[in-house]
């Protein structure tokens, strides 16, 4: 099997996602569970015999497991409230499954936000974390 | 990280199938082609979500089969180096241990597992921290940072590290019910 050489080298710590994902739709564990189970559903109702193959299977235990909003009203305040703090998709993701509790532990983590948004602004990052934080499993 | 990406896939139908079922069967055929397959460049395809549009098929010179250039939504899985990802630990031995996120399989080094944690291979092999307040083992969570992956045409392998602040057990393996 002949390997793929990524076009530049990618690098999640400073959002060099490649040419495909730079722009794309980035969804936390909690969407992309609800996005499954709607899927489900819609194929349920159409054959009722349905069952998701083993991969789709797995992935939506996994999804489920480690989702942070139990609602889809939360998912979206998460969301709002990191896209108002200027996060970028994939950092929002990354906020959204992490749950980092301080600027400090969200920097370590997910090290593109150590940047000129947040560098001498701990404070605004620190908010927005205790707004997304009140929408744990709710 | 999931993402919800527009693709574009040549799907081809064979003369069987044009009738008034044709859009159903090329949905179904999609599906079918694509869904749970990995490739290096998209990740895993968990599942087709929306078709935006199948254009007018072009019949194939030589066949009678028609190929129709369609696009879709669908669900992916795509791992990236230096992101941080949960995951359940699946199997420890010696040289470290592997543990699934998903349909991704990651493999930690012990030489990415912190210094006071010592493989312990009594009943349950697992990696026992110091104090033995920490036990690294099958079925507990675990938060890494991939530090390399992998990817060839149709795989994903993912390598991490949790000698990191922040990172390791954050939730235990459910106790044995004896």
């Amino acid at each position: 099997m002949t390997e793929q050489q990524p076009e530049e080298e990618e690098n999640a710590a400073e959002l060099k996602l490649g040419s495909v994902f730079h722009n794309a739709t980035a969804l936390s564990n909690s969407e992309a569970a609800m996005l499954m189970n709607i899927v489900l559903e819609t194929r349920k109702q159409e054959e009722a015999a349905y069952v998701p193959n083993p991969v789709m299977q797995k992935t939506l235990e996994y999804a489920e497991r480690f989702s942070t909003a139990r609602t889809r009203a939360a998912a979206i305040s998460m969301k709002q409230v990191l896209v108002d703090a200027e996060l970028m998709e994939f950092e929002i993701g990354c906020v959204a499954n992490l749950m980092p509790e301080n600027a400090e532990e969200a920097k370590f983590l997910i090290p593109s936000l150590d940047d000129a948004r947040f560098a001498n602004n701990d404070e605004a990052l620190d908010t927005a974390l205790s707004n997304v934080a009140l929408y744990k499993d709710t | 990280m999931f993402f919800h990406l527009q693709l574009e896939r040549e799907i081809e139908l064979q003369p069987k199938h044009f009738g008034p079922r044709l859009a159903e069967i090329l949905h179904k055929k999609l599906r079918t082609e694509i869904e749970g397959t990995c490739s290096g460049r998209y990740g895993f395809i968990i599942a087709v979500t929306d078709i935006l549009n199948t254009g007018k098929g072009t019949i194939r010179d030589g066949t009678g089969s028609a190929t129709f250039k369609v696009q879709y939504m669908c669900l992916v899985f795509r791992p990236f180096r230096g992101e941080v990802i949960d995951c359940v630990v699946s199997s420890v031995n010696k040289v470290g241990f592997f543990a699934d996120a998903g349909p991704l399989q990651l493999f930690v080094s012990n030489h990415l597992i912190p210094d006071d944690f010592d493989f312990v291979s009594t009943d349950e092999p697992a990696f026992v921290s110091a104090d033995e307040e920490v036990r690294v083992q099958a079925g507990a969570e675990v938060r890494m940072r991939i530090v390399g992956t992998r990817m060839d045409a149709t795989e994903i392998f993912c390598v991490g590290t949790i000698k990191e602040n922040y990172l390791g057990v954050i939730n235990p393996a459910a106790a044995a019910v004896g």
